[in-house]
């Protein structure tokens, strides 16, 4: 069964600009990020993207996790189109990109999870019993800011 | 809502942590407002010194309404603006708005409540106390009725600056560098501290319709003041409605149009 599935899906970034010797006239630059793209991943399956810089593979993501409005075509993540942005599907995937982390800027760790589990409405008991398991696997203080090198931050 | 309480909540809870180790920066921030308020009084009585009232509004009356007008940029102050104003120049450039987008909660309230500011809540204290002195050294005469519209209007008015700071913010998402935006709204609650009589019909017309940004100063204060009217009340209740599915609409279509500038 598939869980991802896209069809014909677009995506053209445009930018007008404007210049004095064409004052009347905005120019209007287009570019083809993602050109009919058709994709099928089943549940269980790893699915590795790969592709040369400015080839797309972040704005399909993008698409796929709702942040991205299509230029046209369709998707379906886990029975959802994703820039509907339901909150269902929205408490069902993470996506992490490149050095962002899921951390509220400059809130301790502990307060960062705690809004976290108000966002995702995690339920309590479940909520305790993974903080346990991961203030074991990773031995964080749970009061330390977050301030502080990129790396400790990815830790956390 | 219990979800968003408890977001701001934590927030809330951080921002007292935080400014807590920088009280020079709190005591400041409160100063400057104090300063403001000062200056504004000073103004107000180089005016009530050639003139006995304004628009038919005495000294004492134009104060409690420059008072209230600061008290509800003062809260938005502290709640809003700061995570707005995040919005309007960083987040759409950077592509920092990603991490709103990806959470199951309405982006556009989290980003306002995201960075707020307490020492406008402290500079809000002094300007509700602005507010009764106005009352008390006016001897301005107030029944139970006038109070109770007074405050149901207070909490609308409050939603339509809301609304109105909003506006002012959501065309980032097409001009991703206007970084002029976060001032926008600060020049216009300057009017609010005037009844609207003062103003020329045409203006006063857009500045309560089109911008309502003086509506909401002057028709609770008037309401306070003078037999409440029920044209008043029905007006402030739909503008707010309306620019409230004026501003979700822009947002959500903005949100459309959003690029993520950020990999």
């Amino acid at each position: 069964m598939n869980i991802i599935s896209s069809k014909n899906i677009s995506k053209k970034f445009v930018k007008t600009t404007f210049s004095w010797s064409k004052f009347w006239q905005l120019q209007k630059e287009e570019k083809i990020a993602v050109k009919d793209l058709n994709i099928e991943i089943e549940e269980g399956e790893f699915v590795g993207f790969l592709g040369p810089n400015g080839a797309g593979k972040t704005t399909f993501l993008k698409m796929l996790s709702g942040i991205m409005h299509p230029t046209s075509g369709e998707a379906k993540v886990l029975g959802f189109t994703p820039w509907e942005r339901d909150h269902n599907f929205l408490r069902q995937i993470a996506i992490v990109m490149g050095q962002k982390n899921q951390l509220w800027w400059d809130l301790p760790a502990i307060d960062s999870f705690n809004m976290l589990k108000e966002v995702y409405s995690v339920p309590e008991a479940e909520f305790k019993k993974n903080l346990e398991m991961m203030i074991a696997n990773q031995r964080f203080a749970l009061k330390e800011t977050t301030q502080y090198v990129a790396r400790r931050k990815n830790e956390v | 809502m219990k979800k968003y309480f408890l977001i701001n909540w934590i927030i809330f809870k951080n921002a007292y942590i935080r400014d807590k180790k920088v009280p020079g920066a709190v005591f400041a921030g409160v100063m400057f407002h104090l300063v403001d308020i000062a200056m504004i009084i000073i103004f107000f009585n180089i005016i009530f010194s050639n003139t006995s009232s304004l628009a038919g509004w005495n000294f004492y009356q134009v104060l409690f309404l420059y008072a209230f007008a600061k008290c509800i940029v003062s809260i938005n102050s502290g709640w809003i603006k700061g995570g707005l104003n995040d919005f309007a120049t960083e987040l759409i450039r950077r592509g920092g708005f990603d991490f709103f987008m990806t959470k199951p909660v309405n982006p556009m309230i989290l980003v306002s409540m995201s960075r707020p500011r307490l020492y406008a809540f402290i500079a809000g204290i002094f300007e509700v106390g602005l507010c009764f002195y106005a009352i008390f050294a006016g001897h301005i005469n107030i029944g139970l009725a006038n109070i109770f519209w007074f405050i149901i209007l207070a909490i609308l008015v409050n939603m339509l600056y809301y609304f109105l700071q909003v506006l002012t913010v959501v065309p980032a998402f097409w001009f991703i560098k206007l970084w002029s935006l976060q001032d926008l709204m600060s020049r216009f609650n300057q009017v609010m501290r005037y009844p609207a009589g003062v103003f020329p019909p045409v203006i006063r017309f857009i500045l309560m319709s089109v911008f309502p940004i003086i509506a909401i100063s002057f028709i609770p204060a008037q309401t306070l003041f003078y037999p409440p009217k029920i044209e008043y009340i029905i007006y402030i209740i739909l503008i707010t409605l309306i620019f409230g599915m004026i501003t979700n609409f822009l947002w959500k279509l903005g949100q459309s149009r959003y690029s993520s500038a950020s990999s």
